[in-house]
C-alpha cells in the first residue's frame, strides 16, 4: 500500500507573520501547488489561503525573520562541552517560541552570518521573557558561540524542529515512552511538558551521551515523569525498549537524538507489527532555516526532494 | 457486506450515497464542511425546461427520492422566468436538514468535519482514503462527488478571489481531488475567452434589503424582474457564467431575482455599489457569497475522466458525479449522475455487469454527449444542462424533452428501466 502521487506536506510557517516567504518568490513554496507552478490548486492548508496572501502582498515575500541583538544573558556550564544559555529577550519572542520544536538562529554579535546556528528551545519563561538554550560545543560555530562574552544575535522562531508533530499535538489522555540522549535531553523539555500539560501519563529513557548527566532531571521531577537510564545504541537498551513497550503499552513514542537512534526505534516497532504514533528531533543540517540555503534538503522515503527546514513531515515519510 | 465510501457531500454525493445504499451496500459519505449539499444550499432551481425530463426519468428509475423531497420542500412551483418554464425553487433553509434526516434513516453512515486529504493505492485500487485527522476509511469501491469548485487558490488565480461562499474552505480546508491523489491526470474547463475555469453564475441577495414592493413580488410569484438602468447592462459577464442556460440578453438587461428563501440573483457578481443605484436596491446586501459584490467561486477545475458508467479511467474501483463527471451545471444533473455512480459502484463490488443508460434516455444522453463533447476542445468551452444551452436545443432535438410523465414512465419502461435503482442488488 503507498500513498500516490506528489506528496504536499504542510509548511510549518504556512499561514505565520513569515508566509508568504522567499520561495513563494521563486516558485518553490512548500504548500502551494500554484506558487509551485502547477495550474490548479491541490492544498491540504486550511487556513489562509497563502496564493491569496501573496496577492494581496504585491506578489513580494514577508519579510523574513529579524535579527535581535541581545546584551542580557549568561551561560553556565553543564558538562565538559555542554553549555546552558538563559537569555533575556522581547516578551513576543518568548511567547512564540512556546511550541515543542521551536528553534532559534544564534551567534556571538561580533561574528558574521556564517557562523549563525540552530539552537532548540529547551525552556521559555514569559515573564520576565527569557530563552534557555543548551549548547553542545561541537564544531566552529558552537565552539565560537561557547567562548562569546559579548552581546549575542539570534533570529526566530524557527518552528520545525520535531518531525511527527501532529502526533504530539492530537495526544490527550493518553501514555508516552520518551528516549533521549545527549542534548536533545533539551528538546525533550518542551516535549514532555506539553505530553502532561494534555494529560498524558509520561515515562522517560535518558541515555546522557557525551553531556555526561541527565541535565534536565529538576524539569522531570517537576512534571513527575519516571526517568530510567539506558543506551538505545546498545543491545540491553534495545532490550529495555521491548520490555517497556509490553508493560508499557504506549500510545506515542518520542526519540530524541541521532536518527540512528530513530531509525532503531521504527525498526523495532515494526519488527514487532506495532504502529505506534513516532515523533522524533530533526537530526538534519539547518544553516539558512529560512529554505533558500538548501542545507537542508533531504530525500523522502518515496523519493521526493524537500526541505527539512520546513516541510512538516511525519518518520513514516522519512524511512519507509 | 460490500462497503462503499462516498467522498463529496454535495447533491451528487447525497445522490451516490442513497442509491448505493438502496442497492444494498453499507454506505459512508464523507463530507468536509459541517452541513450537506454544497452548492445545494445556496442554489434551489430544479424542474425547469428538461430538467423536469430528467428528474420523472429518475423517479421512473426508481432513483426519485431527493427530487421529491426537494419538491416537498418547494417555495413556489411551475413558474417561469425568462427562457425557462415549470421551474421548482426547493427551500435552501429546509433542504439541508429533510435530506440529510432522510440519509439518515436509510441508514446511510454521515460523516461531516472529515476531509479526506489522502489515498492509499493498492496497484491501480484504492484501498482506503485517510482524513486530516488521521482517521482511515476502508471501502471496496469509492465514489468521488468532490465537485471542481474552489479552494481559493483556484479562486485567486482565475478569478477575482475568494468571495467567501458557501464552501467556506478558510474554515474546513480547501477542497482535495481524491482522483487526482490517485494519480489520475484531470480535465480542466475551459472560458469562452480560453481562460481556465468558470465563475458560479448567482448569488443570494438578503430578502429583507430589498424594497418591499419587490420582496412582495418574489414572495408572491417567485420571480422578480427588475430593468437595469440604461449605462448598467454589461453583457460581457454573461460569457463568465458556467450556467449558459442563463447566458441570455434578458439576464444582462435586467436583474433577474428567484426566490429560494434568499433573493436568487441569477448573475456571477455585482458590484455592490453599482446595485445599489438600482430603484429598489437602495439597501441591497450580499447574503451568499458574502463578497458576491466583488466575485464568486471559480469551478470546473478538476474533472475525471470517465466512461458512461461513470467509472473513472485509471482506477478500477472509483466512480464519480456530478461536476467531477464534467461540464455539468445544476442540482438536477448532480443528482442523476451521482445515482448512477452510486449504483454502479455497487454492481462492481457484487462483480455484476456495470449499468448504462441508454441514449433514448435524457440522462443516459447527457452522460454520453458530455463525454463525447468534452474530447474536444470546443466542447471544453461549453457548459451542459437540462434546462438550456446546446443540451437543451439537443434535447428538443432528439424528442427527448417532455413533460408529460406518462411517457416518460413509459421511455423508461421501453428500455426496461424501471425502478431499476430502486431494487436492491445484494
Amino acid at each position: 500500500m503507498a500513498v500516490a502521487g506528489k506528496a504536499t506536506f504542510l509548511c510549518a510557517d504556512a499561514g505565520t507573520a513569515v508566509c508568504p516567504c522567499f520561495l513563494a518568490e521563486t516558485g518553490n513554496c512548500v504548500q502551494c501547488s500554484l506558487l509551485q507552478g502547477e495550474e490548479v490548486c491541490n492544498c491540504r492548508w486550511s487556513g489562509v489561503c497563502i496564493y491569496n496572501e501573496f496577492g494581496w502582498a504585491g506578489e513580494k515575500a514577508q519579510p523574513s525573520r529579524e535579527e535581535i541583538k541581545v546584551a542580557d544573558w549568561q551561560k553556565n556550564i553543564i558538562g565538559t562541552d555542554s553549555v546552558l544559555f538563559e537569555i533575556t529577550v522581547l516578551a513576543e519572542l518568548a511567547r512564540e517560541c512556546q511550541q515543542p520544536g521551536s528553534f532559534v538562529l544564534i551567534k556571538a554579535a561580533e561574528k558574521p552570518s556564517i557562523f549563525y546556528v540552530p539552537m532548540t528551545v529547551m525552556d521559555v519563561s514569559v515573564s520576565p521573557p527569557q530563552l534557555k538554550l543548551a549548547v553542545q560545543s561541537v564544531g566552529p560555530k558552537t565552539l565560537a558561540l561557547r567562548e562569546a562574552t559579548g552581546d549575542l544575535t539570534l533570529k526566530g522562531p524557527y518552528l520545525n524542529g520535531l518531525f511527527g508533530v501532529r502526533y504530539l499535538e492530537r495526544l490527550t489522555n493518553r501514555k508516552a515512552l520518551l528516549f533521549v540522549r545527549g542534548i536533545c535531553q533539551a528538546a525533550s523539555v518542551p516535549v514532555a511538558k506539553a505530553l502532561v500539560r494534555q494529560g498524558n501519563t509520561c515515562l522517560a529513557v535518558f541515555d546522557p551521551g557525551k553531556t555526561e548527566k541527565v541535565f534536565v532531571a529538576d524539569y522531570y521531577d517537576a512534571l513527575k515523569i519516571p526517568i530510567l537510564e539506558g543506551s538505545l545504541l546498545e543491545a540491553e537498551g534495545r532490550e529495555l525498549l521491548r520490555r517497556l513497550l509490553q508493560t508499557e503499552k504506549p500510545d506515542l513514542i518520542f526519540s530524541g537524538g541521532s536518527n540512528e537512534q530513530h531509525e532503531d526505534i521504527l525498526r523495532e516497532l515494526r519488527g514487532l507489527g506495532l504502529r505506534i504514533p513516532l515523533v522524533v528531533t530533526s537530526d538534519y543540517t539547518i544553516c539558512c532555516g529560512e529554505g533558500i540555503c538548501g542545507s537542508c534538503q533531504i530525500m523522502t522515503a518515496a523519493g521526493q526532494k524537500v526541505r527539512s527546514c520546513k516541510a512538516r513531515l511525519s518518520p513514516d515519510d522519512l524511512w519507509a | 457486506m460490500k462497503k462503499i465510501i462516498v467522498v463529496g457531500g454535495g447533491w451528487s454525493g447525497c445522490a451516490a450515497a442513497l442509491a448505493a445504499r438502496k442497492a444494498g451496500a453499507e454506505v459512508t459519505l464523507l463530507e468536509k464542511t459541517d452541513m450537506l449539499l454544497g452548492a445545494g444550499l445556496v442554489g434551489g432551481i430544479i424542474r425547469n425546461n428538461g430538467r423536469f425530463t430528467a428528474a420523472e426519468e429518475a423517479i421512473a428509475m426508481g432513483g426519485g427520492d431527493l427530487f421529491k423531497l426537494a419538491d416537498a420542500t418547494a417555495r413556489h412551483v411551475n413558474i417561469s422566468f425568462p427562457g425557462h418554464n415549470h421551474a421548482s425553487l426547493y427551500d435552501i433553509v429546509k433542504i439541508e436538514p429533510a435530506v440529510r434526516n432522510y440519509l439518515l434513516e436509510k441508514g446511510v453512515d454521515i460523516r461531516c468535519e472529515t476531509r479526506i486529504t489522502d489515498v492509499s493505492l493498492d496497484d491501480d485500487r484504492i484501498v482506503a482514503v485517510t482524513s486530516e485527522d488521521g482517521e482511515t476509511f476502508v471501502g471496496d469501491v469509492f465514489v468521488e462527488t468532490t465537485g471542481t469548485s474552489g479552494p481559493m487558490g483556484n479562486c485567486r488565480k482565475y478569478g477575482n478571489g475568494c468571495a467567501m461562499c458557501i464552501q467556506r474552505c478558510p474554515a474546513f480546508g480547501p477542497r482535495v481531488s481524491l482522483a487526482a491523489k490517485a494519480g489520475v491526470k484531470e480535465v480542466i474547463g475551459r472560458r469562452l475567452d480560453d481562460f481556465y475555469g468558470a465563475m458560479s453564475g448567482s448569488g443570494k441577495l438578503n430578502k429583507d434589503s430589498l424594497a418591499p414592493d419587490i420582496r412582495a413580488e418574489l414572495e408572491a410569484t417567485g420571480v422578480a424582474v427588475v430593468p437595469l438602468p440604461p449605462g448598467m447592462v454589461d453583457k460581457k459577464k454573461l460569457a463568465m457564467k458556467p450556467c449558459q442556460q442563463y447566458a441570455l440578453d434578458e439576464f444582462a438587461e435586467n436583474i433577474v431575482l428567484l426566490d429560494t428563501g434568499h433573493a436568487k440573483i441569477m448573475t456571477p457578481f455585482f458590484p455592490l455599489a453599482k446595485l445599489r443605484k438600482v430603484p429598489g436596491f437602495e439597501q441591497a446586501r450580499y447574503a451568499d457569497p458574502y463578497a458576491g459584490g466583488r466575485g464568486n467561486s471559480i469551478r470546473f477545475l478538476a474533472m475525471s475522466p470517465r466512461d458512461d458508467y461513470l467509472q473513472v479511467k485509471g482506477l478500477t474501483n472509483l466512480f464519480c458525479g456530478g461536476e467531477k463527471a464534467g461540464l455539468l451545471v445544476g442540482h438536477t444533473e448532480a443528482i442523476v449522475t451521482g445515482t448512477l455512480a452510486g449504483h454502479n459502484a455497487v454492481r462492481l463490488a457484487a462483480g455484476q455487469e456495470l449499468l448504462k443508460l441508454p441514449r433514448t434516455t435524457a440522462v443516459g444522453e447527457i452522460i454520453a454527449f458530455v463525454r463525447e463533447s468534452m474530447a474536444t476542445e470546443a466542447g471544453l468551452k461549453l457548459k451542459y444542462t437540462f434546462s438550456g444551452s446546446v443540451f437543451f436545443e439537443r434535447m428538443r432535438e432528439m424528442e427527448l424533452y417532455t413533460t408529460d410523465t406518462a411517457a416518460i414512465k413509459e421511455r423508461i419502461a421501453q428500455a426496461d428501466l424501471s425502478d431499476i435503482f430502486g431494487r436492491p442488488l445484494l
